[in-house]
């Protein structure tokens, strides 16, 4: 009997063996993965009705790929923020944006008790919030569930949010005080122009980022700044501040540190990137898992990472903060109007 | 009779000039107040710029304040006079005008002066991080053209009559109440920014009190 059933199982498995190879075809694969995404995002909704069902009636406010739920005393205001912050994510994250549809969040005003749903993304907007405020909540709250979508190295690299909502010529004048003042080499190389030096700085270099960002006496300025909780790394700092620079090398990478640029330079290396890579940038940034940073730089800019890094590094030049200093054209218009002042005073029609 | 009209608007600021000629020169000192910190860290040059960004507000008020005091005391004898001084001269109305306006603006080098000096003991005491530079003269003549130039503005609307000031306060507030009956009809025109755009930007009467006012920048 038992005989039986095992050949009748092999004969079975044997007959749909055709079938599981054609199911390991890449693009039948990509389909099925679709589909599953498809169904996931319709039962996240579901979910989130079911919730909303049985708790509290809640609205769901949807704009572009933006779900939103919300008490209906809040939608009117949330409807005319989420076409607002749509907007905005689209054009900071192109088709990435989309990928938002398959994570509902759930608005709240502070105030009144938090409305009992669960697994949704929570943003909360202070009671006296306008429909610019809301808008700036939901972004940044799109941003961080963007973040979080994104593989871990591209969002370690980045920082706290993918994109933040600073006006690229403001970011762009801070970077220029970064590059003019990190106490890095690789910095100060970059300021003169070397791709690599910029790479090294940015954190994208290929190789050891404590060599490649520092030479051994910022190495040692860096160690001796931070010696909070040093534990068993004591003797190797006390060392390292003694002069011996492996054992500041040990230290760094021991502890971790930060690339010499910050996230505000990381930042707008992103936005560069997605600017000249299109629309579908992003995922080709965020998603690239097998490649380096570099690689997935240039594979989403759709440029060689030399080449995106010089253009980086010209838009932060020409965004040089504007000194003190006045064009003698601006000072000439300035005594000229200081004459034409005088000029009116001296024409008063007091005595006339 | 040019010595006579300064010494008289010197008699009649000095309690007040002082003490703004003092808060002048104590302004760049209290502006570098963070620089000069030995825990260097990368943060610090931000630190930096970011405090005296919040000063640089300052200069600009400063010379306003300063400018809109010397204007009124320039004309507030002739004013409460009546004139009767000024017209038992025997100089046309130009030359008193240019004359009183003379003894003012010389009043306000001293101004300048003590900014200047401040200015570049804040430099030459502040330790600054590498990369960033000062810029105790530049800052100086920038406070100097923003400071003659409100100066020369308060002193023309001084000196004319009060119909005058009244033709200036009435076009203002004309169009604060055109800017409001216009949202109110839902007409979207963004008038008061326009207008305040022609007066700050480049070639605008007061473009020289836009800007960065920082003593140590990139």
């Amino acid at each position: 009997m038992f005989e039986r059933h095992r050949w009748a199982v092999a004969a079975l498995v044997a007959s749909m063996m055709p079938a599981i190879v054609t199911a390991q075809d890449t693009t039948a694969l990509v389909r099925r993965l679709h589909q599953l995404e498809l169904l996931r995002h319709s039962a996240a909704v579901a979910v989130a009705r079911a919730e909303s069902a049985r708790r509290e009636r809640l609205d769901t406010v949807r704009s572009g790929a933006l779900v939103i739920v919300v008490r209906p005393g809040e939608a009117a205001l949330v409807r005319q923020a989420s076409g607002v912050a749509w907007t905005r994510l689209d054009s900071l994250y192109g088709d990435e944006a989309a990928t938002l549809s398959s994570t509902p969040m759930l608005f709240f005003l502070l105030g009144p008790p938090r409305p009992q749903v669960a697994h949704l993304y929570p943003v909360i907007a202070d009671s006296a919030a306008t429909s610019v405020d809301v808008a700036f909540q939901l972004v940044r709250a799109a941003s961080v569930v963007i973040r979080e979508k994104a593989d871990t190295l591209v969002a370690n690299w980045t920082g706290p949010l993918s994109l933040p909502e600073v006006p690229a010529a403001i970011e762009h004048a801070r970077v220029y005080v970064e590059l003019v003042t990190a106490p890095s080499v690789a910095v100060r190389r970059c300021y003169a122009g070397t791709a690599d030096a910029c790479a090294a700085a940015l954190g994208l270099g290929e190789g050891d980022p404590a060599v490649l960002g520092y030479d051994a006496a910022e190495r040692r300025a860096l160690v001796a700044h931070s010696t909070d909780f040093l534990g068993r790394l004591r003797p190797a700092v006390d060392a390292c501040t003694l002069g011996s620079d492996s054992a500041c090398l040990d230290v760094l990478h021991a502890r971790g540190f930060e690339p010499p640029l910050s996230t505000d330079a990381r930042q707008s290396l992103v936005r560069l990137t997605l600017v000249s890579g299109g629309r579908r940038a992003l995922g080709r940034l965020a998603h690239g898992v097998s490649r380096s940073l570099s690689q997935r730089f240039a594979l989403a800019a759709g440029m060689p990472v030399d080449s995106l890094i010089l253009a980086w590094r010209r838009a932060i030049i020409e965004a040089r903060p504007k000194p003190v200093t006045i064009a003698p054209a601006r000072a000439w218009t300035a005594l000229g109007w200081i004459v034409l002042m005088g000029l009116v005073a001296f024409r008063s029609s007091r005595w006339r | 009779m040019f010595g006579m009209i300064l010494f008289t608007q010197w008699k009649w600021s000095r309690l007040t000039l002082l003490p703004l000629v003092v808060a002048a020169f104590a302004l760049p000192l209290f502006s570098v107040q963070r620089a000069g910190n030995p825990q260097t860290t990368p943060w610090e040059a931000r630190q930096l710029l970011s405090s005296l960004e919040s000063w640089g507000v300052a200069y600009p008020v400063l010379a306003t304040t300063i400018a809109l005091f010397m204007a009124m005391t320039a004309w507030s004898a002739d004013h409460r006079g009546r004139h009767v001084y000024a017209l038992s001269l025997p100089i046309p109305r130009w030359h008193y005008a240019l004359q009183r306006f003379g003894a003012g603006a010389l009043l306000l080098g001293a101004a300048v002066i003590a900014l200047w000096i401040g200015a570049l003991f804040a430099a030459g005491t502040a330790s600054i991080p590498a990369g960033l530079h000062a810029y105790p003269t530049a800052i100086a003549v920038r406070f100097a053209l923003a400071l003659f130039l409100a100066y020369a503005v308060f002193f023309a609307i001084t000196a004319g009559t009060t119909r005058t000031a009244g033709y200036v306060l009435a076009i203002i507030g004309g169009i604060i109440a055109v800017q409001v009956l216009l949202e109110t009809a839902g007409v979207h025109v963004a008038l008061i920014p326009f207008i305040g755009d022609r007066l700050i930007l480049w070639p605008g009467p007061l473009e020289i009190f836009s800007g960065r006012w920082m003593l140590i920048d990139v």
